[in-house]
């Protein structure tokens, strides 16, 4: 139940937003995170925008450390 | 990304024997989907814990909702809503993709009693808050919330508690993207565990893994999504709407502080301001060993009723109802595709 969607943010219009991702277009609700504009990227939940998101997070999910560059480095 | 090679080294961990506990139910669910499960090394024991909302909802909210059957309009999400129906039937729950819809809903038949079954974890509390907030700013009165709402610290500390034996966590990565990351640092270095926050594809999965095998560090995040700090504006909703209360998380009993209810000031919004509802507490069914499932006590299959008596078709509990239950996993609910 807790399953959430990166979305880029096309259009706003006051509490109600339009998102897009990979050439579909979804309208959510950004009630929670005020301050949210066109271009920006949110974590959509229950048709809620629950999180805007750093440029570029969107496209790449995993965080690279150290210790995981080590092991995807060493074989 | 090079996600073989993790696999690679996943499937190879030779190390001291390693039971990890993935929390939540959507891990539950992709663990199973994803097919990691199956390549992982008969000395890592991956164990499924009380993430699922819909499985640790106990028996007496499950009984209060059917007790409105007949004088409200219920509206949950699809998994609560299908629970409800096949556990009690004749109780009919509308399925709504959020609870904001509910408001709207509610306020298109003003005649009606509107009564969402808000059930939810860190992710979803703050939609539930925004439904209430949406509720009071459009002047719906006919809206109500039956709160089953918890938040996860408090079943985490009981958790390690519980059960020291466990070695590593599998975090829920869409509950820190809301809550952040400050609980599950400390919590690790305070029971000395292992903890990764993880998103739910296979490259999340196989790196989480890894990290828990073979990490260095007690405490680590590979989900992009995930800040340190959270989403703070959806907490403040959170805050503003609803306050700590116990929680009763099915199979495991009351946890102090791990659910939410609605501050008096939105006491216009609770159900039992409208209905007085009165405290029901039926029997579970005999022999259903829920609790040792949620908690990664026992493996489905041992369970007396797994299989014979609850079924998908013939559910004895959620944990075989929700697509994110350990027993609907389990017995094949998910579509298996290979890593």
């Amino acid at each position: 139940m807790c399953v959430a969607y990166p979305l880029k943010v096309t259009e706003v219009n006051g509490r109600s937003a339009v998102g897009e991702a990979g050439g579909l277009k979804v309208g959510f609700d950004c009630g929670l995170c005020p301050g949210v504009k066109p271009g920006d990227y949110v974590l959509v939940h229950a048709g809620c925008a629950i999180e805007i998101l750093d440029p570029g997070e969107a496209r790449e999910t995993l965080l690279l450390f150290d210790e995981l560059k080590e092991a995807l480095e060493d074989g | 990304m090079d996600k073989k090679r993790l696999l690679s080294k996943i499937s190879r961990y030779d190390g001291k024997p390693l039971t990890l506990m993935e929390v939540c139910g959507s891990h539950t669910a992709a663990v199973f989907r994803t097919g990691i499960r199956n390549i992982l090394p008969p000395s890592v024991r991956l164990i499924s814990g009380p993430g699922c909302p819909v499985c640790v909802a106990d028996d007496a909210f499950i009984s209060r909702a059917a007790a409105l059957e007949g004088r409200a309009r219920l509206i949950s999400f699809g998994d609560m809503a299908r629970t409800v129906g096949r556990l009690r039937p004749g109780t009919r729950v509308e399925t709504a993709a959020s609870p904001t819809d509910a408001v709207m809903r509610a306020k298109a038949a003003p005649a009606e009693d509107v009564v969402f079954l808000s059930v939810g974890f860190e992710t979803t509390n703050p939609v539930c808050a925004l439904s209430v907030l949406r509720a009071r700013e459009e002047n719906v009165k006919n809206f109500f919330l039956l709160t089953c709402n918890k938040t996860m610290p408090p079943i985490m500390e009981y958790l390690a508690k519980a059960y020291p034996d466990t070695d590593g966590y599998l975090l829920p990565g869409h509950v820190c993207a809301v809550s952040g990351t400050g609980f599950y640092k400390e919590f690790c270095k305070k029971y000395n565990v292992k903890g990764c926050v993880a998103g739910f594809d296979s490259l999340q999965l196989s790196a989480a893994l890894y990290l828990l095998m073979y990490g260095k560090t007690l405490f680590s995040n590979v989900y992009s999504y995930v800040k340190e700090e959270g989403s703070p504006s959806a907490e403040a909703a959170v805050r503003e709407v609803f306050e700590p209360c116990p929680a009763v998380i099915r199979g495991i009993g009351e946890i102090p502080g791990a659910g939410l209810r609605l501050k008096k000031e939105f006491a216009a919004f609770d159900v039992s301001c409208r209905f007085g509802l009165p405290e029901v507490f039926p029997p579970q069914d005999a022999g259903c060993r829920c609790g040792d499932v949620i908690c990664g006590r026992i493996e489905p299959p041992e369970c007396p009723l797994y299989g014979v008596s609850c079924r998908p078709e013939t559910p004895c509990g959620p944990c075989m109802i929700s697509s994110e239950g350990t027993c609907f996993a389990y017995f094949g609910g998910c579509e298996r595709r290979s890593v």
